[in-house]
């Protein structure tokens, strides 16, 4: 004990210098001998800075140096937005916008005789039961809150402003009484606690959706009882045969479930026009189950239907879906050739055949993997997009056809409305749903190492994800957007958001000139119409 | 029975409507637009009077057999808004009432039970208590701790007075009180503070 005591204060000293000594020296002696980078061979030690500041960086920009409309995809203020909306089912801000109007953009034109809330046509005749946190103090380091028990108004439409997928056209159609809804999310893509949040929270908010994303239904999806659009993609997870064929069985088994109240053909999406790819190690039995393939074996799956080419055994394939499953069908596309689009409409017109609904998604819609040149540049963003389909369908007088879905970083109301006003019939989300469930943005959804357990399967970094808490920040988020919604039509003074056009919009440009939206689609097609003049030009 | 329902708009009032259909009663209300009319009749209101300026509104009390009177909240303002209450409003639909021979009247009272003096007399607040009181009405006048958006709990306190600040009663709770006094012999003629507590709402009705 005695020479413990004494000797064991210098034992510790010396250590505890000699210790970190040794191991300077050993990673100088490491950065000057390795072949790899020129910086450190140069500056052993010193030139680790620049990897620590590089990797760090996204991360100080986002909490110290970036200013609150900088950051990309969403800023800090847009992620703040959805944070709160989740979490005390408020969006009040003070003293005024942050939004740069000098910059060219999209504005709601008011009335000046908007709807009283006694007018607005809002159905919050049954109540959410929530959570959400109160505030009792903010200081500089800590913020007092607490969780609390809520009963908040749903913001409903009414039943006859209910947007109706496949009404007259399948044997059930699909009444949604909220216009916005999950965008297709996998499971496998995030993890089975943010899928099961998503899945309660969005069932106790009623009135919405959640698409499944084309990794097939799994009980995650299922876990909550929310009303489930199954997606079916090139790979036909859930809905084929182990050796890759549609599979009419399964199909038939999939449609009767009660839960799964439309199906959607995914031709592509905007982040991501390519086929996918599911290394084998991740496919676990689960997996393997939920998708009907092999556990183990590493799957690629091609960027195009292999069976379907043309509009015509594309739209035979949706009829016998619906005709089969019984529910609504409908398809997800880019907008990119219009000349196609407009061929296809027309194909549409004059067969009478096409899907219940088309989900337009714009070339800014997220993904977990994909590569820059497909994410960057390839398809329309979708405040373009979605104006010229719907004006092609008006054109082709078919409009009352078939109902548009929207996505595309409409995370907030303003967003979701303008996209309304451009046609849209119902709104898709998926960020700002991933957000909700805790997402920090970290930008890492492709290699399973998500940090706060959203985008992983990894059990470890989803223990952080408590499934009771986040779900209740979903549906405090899907309630507040209608809320929202409702706030921007009594605006523009029409007492339904589904009553929100062209007319309530404006686009005002950089030198603070305003023109209405409508052109879109005379000016592309004047544009491939010249186009097609200077191919045809004889050669010299 | 037949129950006419004043001021039923937001928060307490909506879940009164659903209790009262839900029990089976058929309830009779006014709204001014044709809008709020279809609201209501959602609700679970049997007989909507559309009336723009709140006129002619009391022909609806004809043959109902017990009234419910929520004061404190009106067209337009805000959930959980207190407003200043017209008191002669009151008193004369309640005058009303009387003439026409429904004497059952069940009265929420805007008056808060941890109120200051002060803040009860503004707009003469309690005035419309003490008319009641002095009237020959079957009243039960009910006044209540913070009133919040929170799900009900299917439990109360009630006592002659309570007067604890930091309390709270969600808005589905004092629309059960409400509904349960109506027939609840044991509040006739009572005025009464109620709370959050335990005791299951017959209970504390029958024990005052």
């Amino acid at each position: 004990m005695g020479k413990i005591s004494k000797y064991l204060p210098s034992a510790i000293m010396s250590t505890s210098v000699a210790a970190p000594l040794a191991y300077i020296a050993y990673i100088y002696r490491k950065d000057d001998r390795q072949k790899q980078h020129a910086i450190l061979r140069n500056f052993p030690l010193l030139g680790r800075v620049r990897y620590m500041a590089e990797h760090v960086g996204p991360e100080l920009r986002q909490y110290l140096f970036s200013d609150d409309n900088e950051g990309k995809p969403f800023s800090r203020l847009q992620y703040q937005d959805v944070v709160k909306a989740g979490k005390y089912n408020e969006r009040l801000l003070g003293f005024g916008s942050n939004r740069i109007f000098e910059e060219n953009g999209y504005y709601i034109r008011n009335s000046l005789f908007p709807k009283l809330a006694t007018e607005m046509r809002v159905d919050n005749t049954q109540k959410t039961n929530s959570y959400k946190y109160v505030v009792d103090n903010e200081g500089l380091f800590s913020r007092k809150e607490h969780h609390e028990e809520a009963q908040i108004d749903p913001y409903f439409l009414r039943d006859e402003d209910a947007v109706v997928l496949g009404e007259g056209k399948c044997r059930e159609p699909f009444h949604a009484k909220g216009q916005v809804g999950m965008s297709a999310m996998s499971y496998g893509a995030l993890g089975e606690r943010a899928i099961t949040a998503l899945s309660k929270g969005l069932a106790a908010a009623g009135g919405t959706w959640m698409n499944t994303g084309e990794g097939g239904i799994s009980d995650h999806h299922l876990a909550g009882n929310a009303d489930l659009i199954m997606q079916i993609g090139p790979g036909l997870f859930g809905v084929r045969t182990l050796s890759g064929e549609f599979s009419w069985e399964a199909f038939k088994e999939k449609s009767e479930m009660k839960q799964v109240k439309a199906f959607e053909v995914k031709l592509a999406q905007g982040a991501k026009t390519r086929g996918g790819h599911l290394e084998g190690q991740k496919v676990t039995e689960e997996i393997a189950k939920i998708r009907l393939i092999e556990p183990g074996k590493t799957v690629n799956s091609p960027n195009r239907f292999v069976d379907y080419d043309s509009f015509s055994s594309l739209f035979d394939f949706i009829e016998e879906l619906r005709e089969v499953g019984g529910k609504p069908v409908g398809m997800k596309i880019v907008v990119g050739d219009v000349e196609k689009l407009d061929e296809m409409v027309k194909y549409m017109r004059d067969s009478g055949k096409g899907p219940d609904f088309i989900t337009i998604d714009g070339s800014e819609g997220g993904t977990g993997a994909t590569y820059q040149e497909l994410a960057d540049s390839v398809g329309l963003p979708v405040m373009t997009a979605l104006p010229i389909v719907d004006e092609l369908l008006r054109q082709h007088d078919i409009r009352d056809r078939v109902k548009l879905i929207a996505s595309g970083k409409l995370i907030t109301p303003d967003k979701a409305a303008i996209a309304l006003g451009m046609g849209a019939d119902l709104i898709n989300i998926a960020r700002g749903f991933m957000i909700s469930v805790g997402c920090i943005m970290a930008e890492v959804c492709h290699t399973n190492t998500c940090p706060v357990g959203v985008a992983t399967t990894d059990p470890e970094l989803q223990s952080g994800l408590i499934v009771d808490e986040k779900l209740y920040r979903v549906t405090n988020y899907v309630t507040s957007l209608r809320a929202g919604l409702f706030n921007v039509a009594a605006a523009a003074g029409v007492d339904s958001p589904t009553k929100l056009e062209r007319k309530h919009l404006a686009y005002k440009d950089d030198r603070g000139r305003v023109s209405s939206v409508g052109s879109m689609l005379h000016e592309v097609q004047q544009a491939e119409a010249g186009q097609k003049d200077v191919d045809s030009l004889p050669d010299k | 029975m037949k129950v006419f329902v004043f001021g039923g708009i937001e928060g307490v009032g909506e879940h009164v409507f659903k209790q009262l259909a839900a029990e089976g009663h058929e309830t009779v209300t006014v709204a001014e637009t044709d809008n709020r009319a279809e609201a209501l009749r959602m609700l679970g209101a049997t007989d909507v009077v559309v009336s723009e300026k709140n006129e002619n509104f009391t022909g609806g009390i004809d043959g109902s057999d017990a009234i419910i009177y929520i004061a404190g909240s009106s067209f337009g303002a805000g959930e959980d808004q207190e407003i200043l209450v017209d008191y002669e409003a009151v008193i004369k639909s309640l005058e009303e009432a009387q003439h026409r021979k429904t004497e059952r009247v069940v009265y929420l009272s805007p008056v808060r039970t941890d109120e200051s003096e002060e803040s009860k007399e503004t707009g003469g607040k309690y005035k419309a208590e003490e008319w009641i009181r002095k009237s020959q009405l079957i009243y039960t006048i009910i006044r209540t701790a913070k009133k919040v958006s929170k799900p009900g709990k299917g439990t109360i306190k009630a006592a002659e007075t309570i007067a604890a600040a930091d309390d709270e009663i969600p808005h589905e709770d004092v629309a059960s009180v409400l509904v349960a006094a109506i027939n609840n012999q044991n509040t006739f003629r009572k005025s009464f503070d109620i709370t959050e507590g335990k005791s299951s709402i017959k209970d504390a009705l029958d024990s005052l």
